[in-house]
């Protein structure tokens, strides 16, 4: 009895107590993610690395919102109405600092573009397919991601100068100071470019559009030449694309370029893919930080909801644009160019398109506002509505806009795909080459070319080189308008301060601009966690 | 296993069997009387519990006897003796003998009985003895509170423990910080039920009425037991036991209502549409122009607020022999919320068995199993203040049947807030099942083995429905989203213990381990849309559906621990406590961690010399010195993501078919080990009058080192997420230290048939970051409109407020002008600006570092969330058959972030504001207070972080008043033992400055984030009526 009490009551516990001593327990796995080590060996898994690095296109800063915001305002194109709320409404004045958050989305973003690309760059050194099809995805896959690696410079180097050139993904983590040149930082972009040109396809097929064909590389290279004034250089790229194997052309119906038709349009080069399915799949606020999070699977851009003036109406188009759609024409006459109906809505006679809806079946969505302006909601578009009255500034964007085919939008998921490179912008930048070699009768066929497709009238001489470069850029401020293109041209051509002071006094009464504005401000958080960068700053600036 | 369990359910059986006969049962306890004998039973008059062992003594004699096992007692007394009735724990009650022949008699029990023993880890110690610095409340400090968070007990009890409510719903969440705030990653403290460890939501889902006491492990000798996750302290719950004796049968039961009690003053129509002319200049679209928005409509506060009713019932069984105890009970309880549109339902049954086979074993098992309901959606105050008053609240002819206003028609795009409530469905379920299994064998006369098991499941599901509506500027169509939970969570511990006292000399030694594996969790999100209509409300119905998120988790720890107390004399008391904890989350070298921990006592009333001066009942001095842990850290390694729900997609192809990304966002650091706290704590226990006044004063110094925390890297490196700003790497790099005193004082006796007692407890802490290592400082804590409002930088508490200083709103021109001079001469620079964009009627803030501008650099510390004072008092008063207790509870020196603010009074665009709005700022040479409407005309950044938006958060809380009434039923009812009613009224009142609904404020993290306020549902005023009955 006792012996039988000493084995229960000691042996089985001391048995139980040292059991527990089996630290092997401790080894648990994730069994929600993969680890990196035994990542990327295929090529399913190396496609996913280089669709990782386009989904940073879609990151705030970037063109799920902010991008917009960013260039539109800065530039001008668009000024800021009652609704535009917090720190975005800081841009329009340049009164940001270097806490602006679409700033820094923008340089964060732009730098997790970098170190997807340097990821996928550095797995691929040690992927050695031995199958044909794997050789040529490697090669494509490089090339995607050269692309992007070098767009995300593209977009540092112009926007902050000199800025961390980090090409090898080892050295993610290390604090790293600013180039010490901007042609340092070119020379990158340049070489990424030239490297995406050997590897890219000249088209994809019906599963792949949307991914950066060689015509984008080249007219990305052509871009970072122009930008750094290599005229003839650029030149040169340029004139590439609009030959063989090449086919691009411009896009017939201006309004289909800027609508959800335009997925398939052959005179886009280079654009962001927007889609929405349902709230099943995405959440259509994923572009307030939901990317990768709580946001679902979406694509789509906030745009059209945040501009749309019977949405959210957050900006306007600024008088000064608006104004900038009247000018002369060769006899010395009051012009309205076309596209300003193609741009905003507006009254008579600012030139804008005076009613809307002209496709929209009836008034689907309905609203109070329907009920006084088309009373019968069966009936039809177009409907007039006194666009001047709408707000203060009385002008509405209508590019990328669904007002003609819906009153009222209701949700910020625009499938209209962001364009970054079109080719009437490389005909353009095609005259620009031309103009500052002095070759001004070449170039004049191509800014025709342009006007053409919207039926503004013909110039039949550009004049002196000065008026053809005034030409050009007026041209360029019209066909491009609300695309984010314009900040870009002002500050590359050196009249950034002069022209928007100009605007702004007439608009704000005052002038706001100063040198400093030129370069975007290093964001805080990077000079608070990057100590190798702070000592070159100067003024909390740049 | 097999057995046990079986035995159980027959035990259970017999219960049930138990409570159908109740009746029978009373029977035998049938009386018989005689001329000389008096005949009786003792019970408690807590719960009406029998008390077994009760000694009864005739006065002045040494005639006695004591009660059976069921507190009956049989003495022959003659009329006019007088008895007595003494047990160790309850006050001595004496009955002058008439005539009577039965007697029943309820002993009250001593609150601040000497010999009380606490519970602690692995054990229990007496009061007298305690080393540490240890807080205690039991069910008479509680009261009647509607609780449905354990946790919410405790509130305003114990010294250095706040409390802090995250939500006035019901089931609403609870936070509890022990001593300020001392690790980067979690604060929250070590949940242990009934010595087993456990967490937040096993504690809360234990009924009050089966909680016998809660102590908080607060110094480190007490708390290094549990070394690894005791850093924040240790809070151990205790639940009611059974007593040997015939069944025994309670009833508790409330009825109550709730009620929000403060409403903000907001803008009538005419107010509004001033303001929005204000921020138009006078720019309106056609509705703004007509008569109709010159009427009131709706009061949005009193739409979505209402009076709720609470109720809850709740049933207790217990009972046992000298070989079995058995117990049960059930918890039933049903409120509403204040806000539309939220209910709450529980029910709470708990079992327990404990049985002794023959003299050296004894076995338990106890199952408790918790199922709630909770549903509705609540309306948003956000949404609410900002409608436009004359805004009806029904609109048939939108879609959904609610009234929307619109950017274009109204120049205001909020939401209606009823929306969304009133069009949805939505039930969260959840169940959980925790059951506790020990056996203690006697090996040897003091040594003891323990081995014990709880596993702790939980399933839980909900679903949320939303009809399509238009509401604002957006049409949302139909939509549901489902989710499903479990986890289950195994631990072992075995122990030996071993106690023994040999003249002077007494000790006990414990050493044992924890085993934790098996542990895992599973989850998985769905969402669906496009109904064809609203009939089906599954997923399984919705023509899109997909796949939101989901996780799977396992962990694992193993411990070893000891710990020994040696007293000599009973007048030097030393404890010695180690623990060896492993965890997973840290690589193999870093994996075990060791936490010791010394305790000395010397309880200077002991000595002799002490007999000459008898006013001094009880005096100690105590010290103690440990190391605590915390590993509140996820899994490092290097991951692939593909998006928190394979999201990382970009569109390819004609059709833009969304393909699947992946990448490594994150780095990590391998060497991450354990944080760890070292502790010191010196204190001084002082009774006097017999300890009827009983005063104890601490001192803590908690030093935090090696925090895990967040190194931000540069944006620049690219690594993170979207949501990562910047991304980081989790090192063991701060170092952050508390320190402070305690005090807690109580006083108590009677005069008369009057009784009180009185207690109250301060706190005073200040919390500090020591250093931040290779981390930089960092903000986080973001607020409405994108500013990050907290700051967590060496020397300063960790997670406090930073921005501007107000100074005034400019008044005209000349006053920048004057602004603008000073900047000049300041810089030197002929074309400086105070600040650029600067226009009358904006907010001119300080130039702090006085370079003449104001720029980032004049962001300065403004307070902090994390209060330096906390307390709380108890009083409970009896006189007769009343009884009333009061619980006041409050913090001090503490600031809140008032967010609701950018909208009531940020005007930045038309939304409907407070009232105090209507004297901003308007035309040149205006003062006010508050600067002009539409902030966003000139960007003038008004809104920026600054003092305008912080408030100070202390307030003092009523936090419950009851006052009770024992129904004298002496001859009245032989079934009922004991009556008792009561009404309680909770928060009555608030002095607090605060501006918002309420200051109890916990923010989204309560660390970073903490007194964040953006909206929180406030604690409501609540009034119950309520019963208990003991048969």
């Amino acid at each position: 009895m006792i012996m039988k009490k000493f084995i229960t009551s000691i042996i089985i516990p001391v048995l139980v107590l040292t059991a527990g001593c089996n630290e092997d327990i401790l080894d648990i796995k994730s069994q929600n993610q993969y680890s990196e080590e035994t990542y990327f060996k295929t090529a399913p898994q190396f496609n996913e690395g280089v669709v990782a690095t386009y989904a940073t296109l879609l990151m705030n800063g970037l063109y799920s919102r902010d991008a917009y915001y960013l260039f539109d305002l800065l530039a001008n194109d668009a000024e800021n109405n009652i609704f535009l709320l917090g720190d975005v409404a800081q841009l329009h004045d340049y009164s940001y600092g270097p806490a602006q958050p679409q700033m820094s989305d923008l340089w964060k973003n732009l730098y997790r573009m970098i170190y997807r690309a340097n990821l996928v760059l550095a797995k691929a050194e040690e992927w050695q397919p031995t199958v044909q099809a794997d050789m040529d995805k490697k090669k494509q896959y490089m090339g995607e991601v050269s692309f992007l690696r070098g767009y995300a410079y593209f977009m540092l180097v112009n926007l902050w100068g000199r800025v961390p050139l980090k090409l090898e993904f080892s050295e993610a983590t290390e604090l790293t100071p600013r180039a010490g040149t901007v042609n340092e930082v070119w020379a990158a972009v340049e070489s990424d470019f030239t490297n995406s040109i050997n590897g890219l396809p000249v088209t994809y097929g019906n599963a792949d559009r949307g991914r950066v064909t060689k015509g984008a590389a080249i007219a990305m290279l052509g871009k970072a030449y122009l930008y750094q004034k290599k005229y003839a250089q650029a030149e040169s790229e340029f004139m590439k694309i609009t030959a063989a194997p090449f086919t691009y052309s411009l896009n017939p119906n201006f309004d289909n370029q800027f609508s959800a038709a335009n997925n398939l349009s052959t005179e886009t080069i280079f654009d962001i893919q927007h889609k929405w399915t349902d709230f099943a799949s995405g959440d259509q606020y994923y572009m307030f930080g939901g990317q990768e999070a709580w946001g679902g699977k979406t694509t789509h851009t906030g745009r059209a909801m945040e501009y749309g003036w019977n949405d959210w109406n957050n900006t306007v188009v600024s008088p000064a644009l608006v104004g900038a759609f009247k000018y002369q024409d060769e006899e010395g006459d009051s012009y309205t160019d076309p596209r300003a109906r193609l741009t905003f809505y507006g009254d008579a006679a600012s030139g804008g398109d005076t009613d809307f809806c002209h496709t929209c079946t009836k008034a689907s969505k309905g609203g109070s506002l329907m009920a006084i302006y088309a009373p019968d909601a069966t009936k039809p578009g177009p409907y007039i509505y006194p666009f001047a009255a709408n707000n203060t500034i009385g002008y509405s964007w209508r590019k990328y806009e669904y007002y003609e085919t819906k009153e009222f939008y209701a949700g910020p998921d625009s499938n209209i795909n962001t364009q970054v490179v079109r080719y009437a912008d490389v005909l353009l930048m095609i005259a620009e080459c031309l103009i500052e070699q002095n070759k001004l009768s070449d170039a004049l066929p191509y800014i025709n070319k342009v006007r053409a497709r919207v039926g503004a009238f013909q110039y039949t001489s550009l004049g002196t080189l000065e008026n053809a470069k005034t030409i050009l850029r007026h041209e360029r401020q019209l066909e491009l308008a609300g695309e984010q293109v314009r900040w870009f041209d002002l500050v590359r051509w050196g009249i950034a301060k002069q022209t928007l002071n100009n605007e702004k006094q007439l608009q704000l009464g005052k002038q706001p601009f100063e040198d400093r504005h030129m370069l975007l401000p290093i964001p805080q958080i990077e000079k608070t966690t990057n100590t190798a960068l702070t000592t070159d700053i100067s003024g909390d600036w740049n | 296993m097999q057995h046990k369990f079986t035995s159980e359910f027959n035990l259970f059986l017999m219960l049930i069997l138990c409570m159908a006969t109740m009746s029978s049962l009373h029977a035998g306890i049938h009386l018989q009387s005689q001329s000389n004998l008096i005949t009786g039973q003792v019970t408690s008059a807590d719960d009406a519990s029998s008390i077994p062992g009760v000694s009864i003594i005739i006065r002045g004699t040494s005639v006695g006897t004591t009660t059976d096992a069921l507190g009956n007692f049989s003495i022959s007394a003659a009329s006019g003796d007088v008895l007595q009735f003494s047990f160790i724990g309850y006050l001595t009650q004496e009955i002058t003998v008439a005539n009577q022949t039965t007697l029943a008699i309820a002993l009250s029990p001593d609150v601040w009985e000497l010999s009380e023993v606490v519970v602690v880890g692995y054990g229990v110690v007496e009061k007298q003895n305690l080393i540490g610095s240890v807080g205690l409340a039991t069910k008479k400090d509680f009261g009647e509170v509607p609780a449905t968070n354990a946790q919410q007990l405790i509130q305003g009890k114990i010294s250095g423990v706040q409390v802090v409510n995250s939500s006035g719903l019901p089931g609403g969440g609870v936070r509890i910080a022990v001593r300020g705030a001392g690790s980067f990653t979690s604060i929250d403290p070590l949940y242990v039920i009934d010595g087993i460890q456990g967490n937040a939501s096993l504690f809360n889902s234990i009924s009050q009425y089966d909680i016998e006491s809660i102590t908080v492990l607060k110094d480190a000798a007490s708390t290094a037991i549990y070394g690894a996750n005791a850093a924040n302290g240790v809070v151990i719950v205790t639940t009611k036991k059974a007593k040997s004796g015939v069944v025994r049968i309670t009833y508790n039961g409330y009825y109550g209502v709730a009620q929000p009690w403060k409403k903000l003053d907001m803008m009538n129509a005419e107010q509004y549409l001033d303001l929005v002319k204000d921020i138009t200049n006078n720019a309106l679209p056609a509705k703004l122009k007509s008569d109709y928005v010159t009427e009131d409509r709706t009061d949005w506060q009193d739409e979505i607020f209402r009076t709720a009713a609470l109720t809850e019932h709740s049933v207790g069984l217990s009972g046992g022999t000298d070989k079995v105890l058995y117990q049960a009970s059930t918890t039933y309880t049903n409120q509403d919320g204040i806000m539309e549109a939220y209910n709450y339902k529980r029910i709470i049954v708990r079992l327990g068995l404990e049985e002794k086979i023959g003299k050296w074993l004894r076995l338990g098992q106890a199952i408790n199993y918790q199922y709630n309901i909770s549903s509705g959606n609540t309306a948003s105050f956000t949404e609410a203040l900002r409608m436009p008053t004359y805004s009806p609240v029904y609109d048939p002819t939108n879609l959904g049947g609610f009234a929307k206003v619109t950017s274009a028609d109204d120049l205001n795009d909020t939401f209606n807030p009823l929306t969304s409530v009133r069009l949805s469905e939505r039930k969260s379920r959840n169940s959980l099942t925790f059951g506790q299994f020990f056996g203690e064998a006697t090996i040897l006369p003091g040594l003891k083995f323990r081995s014990q098991l709880s596993i702790d499941m939980s399933n839980s599901s909900s679903y949320n429905y939303k009809q399509a509506n238009a509401n604002g500027n957006l049409i949302n169509p139909n939509s549901i989203e489902e989710s499903y939970g479990y986890y289950i969570n195994p631990l072992l511990e075995n122990y030996f213990t071993y106690a023994k006292t040999i003249g002077a000399h007494s000790f006990d030694v414990l050493v044992g381990n924890t085993y934790r594996n098996g542990s895992q969790a599973r989850s998985v999100n769905v969402r669906g849309t496009n109904f064809p209509n609203d009939d089906l409300k599954t997923v399984l119905a919705a023509p899109g559906s997909s796949i939101t998120g989901g996780s799977i988790a396992q962990y694992s720890s193993l411990s070893y621990f000891a710990r020994a107390n040696y007293s000599l004399k009973n007048r030097y008391l030393l404890t010695a406590s180690f623990r060896r904890d492993g965890s997973y989350v840290f690589s193999k070298n870093n994996r075990f961690g060791n936490f010791p921990s010394v305790g000395l006592a010397w309880k200077i009333h002991e000595e002799s010399f002490m007999g000459s001066v008898p006013f001094i009942s009880q005096l100690k001095l105590r010290g103690s010195y440990g190391i605590t842990g915390n590993s509140s850290a996820p899994l490092q390694f290097s991951s692939i993501w593909k998006g928190q729900s394979n999201n990382i997609v970009y569109s390819f192809g004609d059709a833009k078919n969304y393909v699947q990304g992946a990448t490594v966002n994150s780095s990590f650091d391998p060497n991450i080990k354990w944080e760890t706290t070292k502790q010191l704590d010196i204190g001084i226990d002082v009774g006097l009058m017999e300890d009827r006044l009983m005063l104890s004063v601490g001192y803590y110094n908690r030093r935090n080192e090696d925090l895990l925390t967040y190194v931000p890297i540069p944006l620049s490196s690219g690594v993170g997420g979207p949501f990562d700003n910047p991304g980081s790497i989790l090192k063991n790099t701060a170092t952050a230290s508390n320190k402070g005193v305690e005090v807690d004082v109580s006083f108590r006796g009677s005069a008369g048939a009057f009784r009180y007692s009185i207690g109250a407890n301060m706190a005073y802490n200040t919390n500090k970051v020591i250093s931040l290592g290779d981390g930089t400082e960092f903000q986080r804590g973001g607020v409405t409109g994108g500013n990050l409002v907290t700051k967590t930088a060496k020397g300063e508490p960790i997670g406090s407020f930073f921005g501007f200083v107000t100074d005034h709103v400019a008044i005209d021109k000349a006053d920048i002008d004057s602004y603008n001079a000073i900047a000049r001469s300041a810089t030197g620079n002929p074309a400086a600006v105070y600040e650029n964009g600067l226009l009358p009627g904006d907010i001119i803030f300080r130039d702090l570092n006085g370079d003449g501008v104001l720029t980032d650099k004049d962001k300065t510390f403004l307070g902090s969330p994390i209060p330096k004072w906390n307390f709380g008092s108890n009083v409970n008063l009896g006189y007769k058959n009343f009884d009333l207790m009061l619980s006041v509870y409050g913090i001090a020196d503490v600031s809140v972030w008032n967010d609701l603010t950018y909208w009531t009074e940020g005007t930045t665009r038309p939304f409907n504001s407070s009232t105090v709005i209507v004297s901003r700022w308007k035309t040149e040479g205006d003062i006010s207070e508050y600067p002009k409407a539409g902030q966003n005309a000139t960007a003038s950044r008004n809104l920026r972080a600054s003092d305008r938006f912080l408030e100070d958060g202390s307030y003092l809380r009523l936090r419950s008043v009851t006052l009770g009434y024992n129904i004298p039923l002496k001859g009245l009812n032989k079934v009922v033992s004991s009556l008792r009613v009561y009404v309680t009224g909770q928060n009555l009142f608030t002095i607090t400055d605060y501006k918002g609904y309420d200051p109890e404020i916990v923010g989204q993290d309560f660390l970073f984030d903490r007194g964040i306020d953006r909206g929180q549902y406030p604690q409501p005023k609540t009034y119950m009526l309520g019963v208990q009955v003991s048969f």
